[in-house]
């Protein structure tokens, strides 16, 4: 399908993506025609990541004997703005406030996260109370002057700024968002008064109503700033010395790719890049499968996550946490209003230890075992039964283990942990336990999923589930058994896979802005301008000199008047000339029935704010070739594994060797590198062609 | 409408319905998710900020015999008490029997809903076919219910507005048209009213369907085997953790603001065994104002501090609390009769919490807190916007929490209620009222080994040119929160109006230009402050938690 691209030359050059995890660094190089060339896995080098990933370049680059100024581009993802801030290990930074709410960062939205754990600790704020400081200014909630900027007390705080070795400052003032005259001035004094540091402010980071949601963005922004800022110097610079000239990129939180300048300025929206590019991989493989419905899953050692992609695009959301406590629970975490891919994390992963709770049941996760001392079935001192050693008696994984044999798994010790801690006191057999363990664990994914799916007024039926990685192929056929979905597809070379994903993500921006009016009463001439305003604003921060390649999508956000949250209405544009106002109340009407199941006859529409997006052309996609060399097929190999209480005999393949668009039939182990693949009974499967496991369940 | 009776689907028994290991962990977690899910939809879609900024509202699922089986995560610590109630009164007014689907029952009656006016609880049934599955309930703070403004200065209920007694808000889908124009003819901002009943309707109407296809696609006998045994194990699970707390009899005794005079509430916490019984003699006797509490509100107040202490990690259901007894001799402040005026009653139910935490303090030193500085204090303001619509906003701010044996007692945080505040920006928006500071109360929590959250100070300014109608609903003004084990205590609430000290129960015309300063009270310490870590001391100096 991209045999056109690949014929073209000059569109070429070689891509390289990579993806810095927690524990490992992938790497994935495509060649001008699309097709994965090398690929890479080193572990990463926490202390200093550009340094490990500038040398992971170089290796891939020599191993594949490519030329280092053959690199036409250079994406990448991370996960260590969000690791910032759970760990809290950014700089000293200081917030200033309208005189009077220097505490409004520290109150947040003063609810208890657990309504019956007395236990409970608030969030710890990112700037302690000494360092914010209040200034003498007061705007009306119109955006309009009650009381002007003191000037005279901001050069003071440059002063004592510096003293107390601030590095980064946020400004947050009461209706900023509404007008960010004193924010601005603030921002000038500092810099006159000689303060160096970023100086970040909120309506320029967060135009949003919500003083509390809008500080914190900021703050987060702030936080992250020096190191993001001074990473990224690392990193153009290790690479411009290896002699890539190529410009780069990161991956936002939302999917798109952002200029190295933006991230610097916007550290905020790298937060959730970590868990981009999985997703990206899986949108792909939606759009090339011409699957209109997926929920992308991925499954590692201690949670796993989700995603949910229309047609193609992942959706998002513009506001989440990160850095939720360690149960993971909502209103622990730092809140972020940005936009985001609409992740949802669950304290599952084949580390999540199994327990019997006070009420009998068994209880699974969210707590893990971790890598060290890990499940008990690797024989480094666990003794907690988790999620991989109820999966090892099952049957499902491979006891010579993962990773091609090099590291056994006791199986022995795996049983006893789960008899010990599950099956006696339950008086069950080990395998019973060891299925109870599996069937809570794939519910507990298997139940955010589907809220996550219903709350947008989805059926979980009408998904596919596309797997990336990790623990995920060995639960993800039991987790659409549950969803009531029938397609599954398991990617090709997990953790690579995923790399290629931000290989296939097109440039993107977002403005907004916000202008509350009775639906009645929108002016078109003025929404015509706001847009024009916005297209503007899209191209510069694109950094393109024309719209002719972009996409403009137009939304606005929209409620019935006297509601606190707003939907978002997509608007065809132009609106038909005649019947604007019907044509938006309708699309206005068709979006609430989808998300809430009924509309308010009643109720007056009013529009909250107009956005708009530009999306730049998405790039040729990866061509996976299907790397299987099918000669013998199934050695004969077989493993006893058990399915719904039932032990049998099940065949172990190997995915290399699986014959692409031969169907076989469930019950079936695949087998590769780094995972399992489980059908279960019933189901159905085959290799694809172009590289993926696809299973079907219940069709045979 | 001649249609056959329903049936109340019976329970199969856990054997006899063929429950595989992990079923029961299946429906409990599934059940937990659909309440989830029914109170988000209802914040998104919610007019009054009480419901979608501060979230005063829950949602629990009840079993054909009206056994509460599941509520959503987030729920209120009055709510979880009182929708069990309500569902017993709903089917002694109307035998399940009687129900079809898409009925819809309300009430806002004290002494049968959450314990004032302003509460409007809903239920609606659940069928799969004919066989009635159970009820999915909701209750939540409506933005007005009409009668004097809300405020703790009322004679008899009748004054605090309209009393919706258990009728149909729908019947068989279709709303009651005489219903819906009694609640509209009665209320100062209908839209919001009626847009905020309608839902609450669809919510538990949603949550209802989202059950029955569960019970459905799992075949309905052992999904009812399986809520058998969610209220099975709970109760076990219950009386296994009253079992480890030691048998006695524990008093406590401690005095509320009040209205005319300090009210005295005296209670006795007995711990038999597996059972735990908690008796309010020695109360002061019913008030003229509306401060009294209705035994519902009372027993909410009552079993939510035992379940934190003995099982917080339990999701709530009627097992976990069927081993907890709450009684309060009848006429006391505890127990009102009807028409006692109620509309306040949390500014005396709230300190329950407290009485229970007190009493056991010698018994499980380890497992409760000091006094935390309730109750949060709340104001109302009744007035006209810029446009000349009329708005009515709540105000509701948080209180420092009393220590632990092991921790600090954190500042500002919601307690025993657990609602969200509606951000200053909101309020300004929608109002004509200058919130001038919202702060942190240095000094305010009381000192010890472990040291008392601090309160909150928040100054409020009549931006507009005209009075604005204010009522304010405070407590713990006569005194400080009380510390423990030589922990001190905390600072009490002060409230002024242009500097000059108000009463915490106030009903007045807030002046033009006027400003309103409030000081939640903070919580009370707990050890003896010579114990306490130097480092702990030299932060909470150097933040300017404390001044010296």
């Amino acid at each position: 399908m991209t045999a056109a691209a690949a014929e073209t030359p000059g569109r070429g050059g070689y891509r390289l993506g990579f993806d810095v995890g927690g524990t490992f660094t992938d790497f994935v190089l495509l060649d001008s025609g699309g097709r994965v060339k090398g690929t890479a896995k080193v572990p990463t080098n926490p202390a200093d990541i550009a340094l490990g990933a500038a040398a992971g370049i170089r290796t891939l680059l020599d191993r594949e004997k490519i030329e280092p100024g053959a690199i036409a581009s250079l994406i990448h993802a991370t996960t260590q703005t969000s690791n910032t801030l759970i760990e809290r290990s950014g700089p000293c930074i200081a917030l200033i406030t309208t005189e009077g709410f220097r505490d409004i960062l520290e109150f947040g939205r003063e609810a208890r996260y657990d309504l019956y754990d007395l236990t409970v600790r608030p969030v710890v704020s990112l700037v302690p109370r000494r360092l914010r400081f209040e200034v003498e200014e007061r705007l009306n909630a119109d955006g309009s002057i009650e009381t002007p900027l003191d000037i005279g007390r901001v050069p003071k705080l440059a002063g004592e700024l510096a003293d107390a070795g601030v590095e980064a400052v946020a400004v947050c003032l009461l209706h900023g968002y509404r007008n960010g005259v004193h924010e601005t001035r603030v921002r000038e004094i500092l810099r006159e008064a000689g303060f160096t540091g970023p100086i970040v402010l909120s309506h320029e980071t967060c135009p949003e109503i919500r003083e509390y949601e809008r500080a914190s963005t900021t703050v987060a922004n702030t936080y992250l700033s020096p190191r993001v800022a001074g990473y990224i110097r690392r990193l153009d610079g290790l690479l411009k010395q290896g002699g890539i000239g190529a410009p780069w990129h990161l991956i936002s939180s939302h999917g798109g790719r952002l200029r190295v300048e933006a991230a610097v300025r916007r550290p905020v929206e790298l937060l959730e890049c970590g868990a981009a590019a999985g997703v990206l991989a899986a949108a792909g493989i939606a759009r090339r499968v011409g699957w209109p419905k997926v929920l992308a899953f991925d499954m590692g050692g201690t949670t796993a996550k989700a995603a949910i992609i229309l047609d193609g695009k992942p959706i998002l959301t513009r506001s989440y946490e990160v850095a939720r406590n360690a149960r993971l629970k909502k209103g622990s975490g730092i809140p972020i209003q940005a936009a985001a891919i609409d992740l949802i994390e669950i304290g599952a992963g084949g580390g999540s230890i199994a327990r019997i709770d006070r009420l009998g049941l068994v209880e699974v996760g969210p707590d893990s075992a971790g890598s060290d001392p890990g499940p008990a079935c690797y024989g480094r001192g666990g003794r907690a039964p988790t999620v991989s050693d109820a999966c090892l008696v099952l049957g499902y994984l491979n006891p010579d283990g993962l990773v091609g044999g090099e590291y056994p798994l006791n199986a022995q010790a795996a049983a006893e942990a789960i008899s010990v801690a599950i099956a006696r006191p339950q008086s069950v057999d080990v395998d019973t336990a060891a299925e109870a363990i599996f069937r809570v664990v794939v519910e507990t994914m298997a139940n955010a999923a589907r809220i996550h799916i219903l709350e947008r007024g989805l059926d979980p039926r009408e998904f596919a589930i596309v797997v990336c990685g990790g623990a995920g192929p060995m639960h993800a056929a039991a987790l659409a058994g549950h969803l009531g979905v029938k397609d599954v597809l398991i990617m090709p070379r997990a953790g690579v896979g995923a790399a290629v994903g931000l290989l296939e993500a097109p440039a993107i921006a977002r403005a907004s802005r916000s202008r509350l009016e009775a639906l009645d009463d929108v002016q078109w001439e003025e929404v015509c301008d706001l847009v024009e305003d916005m297209r503007a604003e899209l191209l510069t921060d694109l950094g393109t000199g024309g719209a002719h390649d972009l996409a403009f999508s137009l939304s606005c956000d929209m409620r019935y008047r006297g509601q606190g949250h707003e939907i978002d209405v997509p608007v065809p544009w132009p609106l038909p000339a005649d019947g604007r106002h019907a044509a938006l109340n309708g699309a206005f009407s068709e979006a609430y029935r989808t998300l809430y199941g009924r509309t308010n006859p009643g109720g007056r529409p009013e529009v909250v704010s107009w956005r708009l997006e530009a999306t730049g052309p998405r790039p040729d996609p990866a061509v996976h070739t299907a790397e299987s060399s099918p000669s013998a097929g199934s050695a004969g190999a077989v493993r006893r594994a058990r399915f719904a209480g039932c032990p049998m005999d099940v065949p172990v393949l190997q995915r290399s060797r699986l014959e692409p668009e031969i169907r076989l039939e469930g019950p079936a182990l695949v087998e590769e590198r780094e995972t399992t693949t489980v059908v279960p009974p019933g189901a159905e499967f085959r290799a694809d062609g172009i590289g993926n496991l696809r299973i079907r369940i219940g069709s045979a | 409408m001649m249609d056959a009776p329903a049936r109340t689907a019976v329970p199969a028994s856990a054997g006899d319905a063929d429950l595989r290991p992990g079923d029961i962990e299946i429906v409990w977690r599934r059940l937990i998710s659909f309440m989830d899910e029914a109170m988000t939809t209802m914040i998104r879609t919610a007019y009054s900020t009480t419901i979608r900024e501060s979230r005063d509202l829950t949602v629990v699922l009840f079993d054909p015999r009206g056994r509460a089986i599941a509520e959503c995560t987030s729920a209120n610590a009055s709510f979880i008490g009182t929708l069990p109630r309500s569902m017993q009164a709903f089917l002694k007014a109307h035998p399940a029997a009687e129900w079809r689907a898409g009925d819809c029952v309300i009430t806002n009656d004290p002494w049968i809903g959450a314990g004032h006016l302003q509460d409007i609880t809903m239920a609606s049934p659940v069928f799969l076919g004919s066989d009635l599955f159970g009820f999915a309930l909701i209750a939540a703070h409506g933005p007005d219910i009409g009668g004097g403004l809300y405020s703790a200065l009322s004679r008899e209920v009748f004054e605090e507005g309209l009393r919706i007694p258990i009728c149909h808000y729908a019947r068989a889908g279709v709303r009651d048209p005489l219903v819906h124009d009694f609640i509209v003819s009665n209320v100062r901002v209908p839209e919001k009213v009626i847009g905020d009943l309608e839902g609450m309707a669809a919510c538990v109407e949603k949550a209802g369907r989202q059950v029955r296809d569960l019970a459905q696609s799992m075949t309905p006998a052992r999904y009812l085997a399986c809520a058998d045994e969610i209220v099975r194990r709970s109760e076990a699970a219950m009386r296994a953790a009253i079992r480890e707390t030691p048998n006695g009899v524990y008093r406590s005794e401690l005095t509320t603001s009040g209205l005319e005079e300090p009210l005295r509430i005296a209670c006795t916490v007995t711990v038999a065994d597996d059972a735990i019984g908690v008796d309010y003699s020695g109360t002061t006797g019913a008030q003229r104002f509306g401060i009294n509490v209705p035994l519902c509100y009372t027993y909410a107040h009552t079993v939510y501090p035992l379940k934190c202490i003995l099982a917080p990690e339990i999701p709530n259901n009627h097992g976990a609390l069927t081993p907890l007894a709450v009684s309060a001799p009848e006429g006391c402040v505890l127990n009102p009769v009807f028409p006692a005026p109620v509309s306040a009653r949390h500014l005396t139910g709230q300190f329950l919490s407290a009485a229970v935490f007190l009493a056991l303090a010698e018994c499980i030193p380890d497992r409760i807190m000091a006094e935390s500085g309730v109750t949060r204090p709340q104001l109302v303001f009744s007035g006209k916007t810029r446009e000349g619509e009329r708005f009515v906003e709540h105000i509701f701010m948080v209180s420092g929490l009393g220590a632990r044996s092991v921790a600090d007692g954190p500042n500002a945080l919601c307690f025993p209620a657990n609602t969200t505040c509606t951000p200053i920006e909101i309020i300004e928006a929608l109002t004509t009222l200058r919130i001038e500071c919202k702060e942190l109360v240095p000094d305010s929590g009381g000192t010890g080994q472990w040291r008392g959250g601090c309160g909150q100070r928040m100054a409020v300014r009549n931006a507009s040119g005209e009075p604005i109608q204010l009522s304010v609903l405070a407590e713990m003004t006569h005194r400080g929160a009380r510390g423990l084990f030589g922990g001190s205590e905390g600072r009490p609430a002060v409230i002024t109006l242009d500097g000059k000290t108000i009463p915490d129960k106030a009903l007045i015309d807030f002046p033009p230009q006027s400003v309103l300063v409030v000081e939640s009270a903070g919580g009370g310490g707990f050890g003896a402050a010579g114990r306490r870590d130097a480092a702990a001391a030299d932060c909470d100096l150097r933040e300017g938690y404390v001044s010296s």
